[in-house]
């Protein structure tokens, strides 16, 4: 998606829900104009602070479940005795909605930034392992042969052919669970914590009916998933750049 | 140069392909390895590639038994075997850059590889296979016979003695396909390398190989072949003496193709 599309997507939104602001007329629904001005007055404050730990966790979560996911998902991908042992494992607890986990992570990593990152990565380590996993093993053999012909062994292979193979897929992996990972965000910031954008939409503006503040919330969050959509496409450009060539 | 001694090889799935079968090329020939679908040919290159192993006997090449591919033996598929993701530039440059990854250990890159001139020699092979100026497209980008060019180029950088091939111009048109066997003869000669091509094309085979090594129904045990000396030539295409030799070929082959199919 361009930034073109985004700002039209933006601007179509902001007049219905002005339409619906009017139409329902009570204070739960406050008019985006009322709502912009207070995330102007906010951002800078108190709503830029709990954005911004927000981001980091996220962000932190990501990069954790991509550093454990794709050298996992390589070698499930590469070894087969590997994968035959794993695959039964992965296929029963890839369907668990680890949201589920929150008590046990929290009573096992304590109520800080750990225990919630660790929940979003936990969520992101499983669906960009099984791509990539599938990916690397769908390498056709002659390109193998053909590399390993010119001299490449293990360490070489996994530089020059599975790791840029697996780029796009988990490249789409993220772009899938990015949306996932920030409503996960929403949900473990809104238990033993006093930062974060879940913890001022629901403790700080929702639970002092302080709703212009809720919603402003809720519109940095949006904005927080709309630059990671945007920041994996950017990286999606950089890093793949035969993806778009004709 | 190869020696193939007592060469047996098996499939996981207990199905023969070689039975203690020998063959020998030497330094500098030409041979082709024809025979019918599942007869072992590309089975056979592979174990010269040192991509398999053989279940018993030995291959030796310049007297050294393989354990792993030889860094100057070049091998070149049917598909290529590029790199999607990179351009025609970083394709041909691979090997090269693998060898830098290693460095010289003579066990992944030969120990007197000089590598400082990577980008003259990349650019050298681009120019001399006529693919400079696609050099920054990608392989989807490019005509079959351009891959295969890019192929070659990324297999003569890296200087080999010996190029391996498999079925390599199959999927070209009539016209590319002649270009690039004359192009391959060319460059065999020009660089001094021991050539076996593996193909399942009469024509290609008798067009190649100055010996043509005939695989039947595995498991193979003796080595058949034709000797074809006036292979290469120029305007052999067109001589009565080549169709001859494509009909030979066509009847020693026939037996054990009419079985398999």
């Amino acid at each position: 998606m361009r930034w073109r599309d985004a700002a039209l997507g933006f601007v179509a939104t902001l007049v219905i829900w002005e339409m619906l602001a009017l139409l329902i007329a009570r204070p739960v629904f406050p008019p985006p104009t009322r709502v912009l001005l207070v995330f102007a007055r906010h951002i800078a404050g108190d709503l830029g602070w709990h954005t911004l730990v927000s981001a980091g966790r996220v962000v932190a979560a990501i990069s954790l479940a991509v550093l454990a996911a794709v050298p996992s998902g390589l070698g499930l991908g590469q070894i087969r005795a590997l994968n035959r042992l794993f695959s039964p494992l992965i296929y029963i607890v890839h369907p668990i909605p680890k949201i589920v986990f929150l008590p046990v992570i929290l009573v096992l990593f304590g109520s800080g930034n750990l225990s919630k990152v660790l929940l979003i990565a936990l969520i992101l380590f499983f669906q960009i392992l099984v791509v990539v996993r599938d990916e690397a093993a769908d390498l056709r053999p002659e390109l193998i042969m053909s590399v390993r012909s010119i001299g490449a062994g293990r360490r070489a292979l996994f530089q020059y052919v599975y790791l840029p193979a697996s780029l796009p897929a988990v490249l789409t992996a993220l772009r899938v669970s990015v949306g996932t990972a920030v409503a996960v965000l929403f949900i473990a910031e809104t238990y033993a914590t006093s930062s974060g954008l879940g913890y001022y939409i629901v403790v700080e503006s929702w639970g002092a009916l302080r709703y212009p503040e809720m919603y402003a919330g809720v519109l940095a969050m949006s904005l927080l998933g709309l630059a990671l959509y945007f920041a994996v496409d950017g990286l999606d450009r950089r890093l793949c750049p035969w993806r778009e060539a004709d | 140069m190869i020696q193939v001694h007592d060469l047996t090889f098996t499939y996981p799935n207990g199905s023969a392909i070689f039975e203690r079968f020998s063959w020998t090329v030497e330094r500098g020939e030409a041979w082709a390895i024809i025979g019918p679908s599942g007869c072992g040919k590309s089975t056979l290159l592979y174990l010269l590639a040192g991509l398999r192993q053989p279940t018993g006997g030995q291959v030796l090449i310049d007297g050294q038994p393989l354990a792993r591919p030889r860094p100057r033996t070049g091998l070149i598929l049917q598909d290529y075997g590029l790199l999607p993701w990179a351009t025609v530039w970083e394709n041909a440059a691979l090997g090269l850059r693998v060898r830098a990854f290693y460095g010289p250990d003579g066990v992944h890159t030969p120990r007197d590889e000089t590598l400082d001139d990577r980008p003259a020699r990349v650019g050298q092979w681009l120019r001399r296979l006529g693919i400079d100026h696609v050099a920054h497209h990608y392989p989807h980008q490019i005509s079959g016979g351009q891959r295969q060019r890019t192929a070659i180029a990324r297999t003569l950088v890296l200087r080999p003695d010996l190029l391996l091939m498999d079925e390599p111009f199959g999927a070209l048109d009539a016209l590319t396909r002649e270009d690039l066997q004359n192009l391959t003869l060319e460059l065999r000669a020009e660089q001094q390398l021991t050539l076996v091509l593996v193909t399942h094309n009469i024509d290609e085979a008798v067009f190649m190989g100055e010996n043509i090594l005939v695989l039947g129904r595995p498991p193979n045990r003796e080595a058949l072949v034709v000797t074809n000396p006036q292979a290469g030539g120029a305007g052999y295409r067109q001589q009565d003496a080549f169709f001859t030799r494509c009909n030979e070929l066509r009847e020693l082959m026939g037996e054990d193709a009419r079985e398999m199919a």
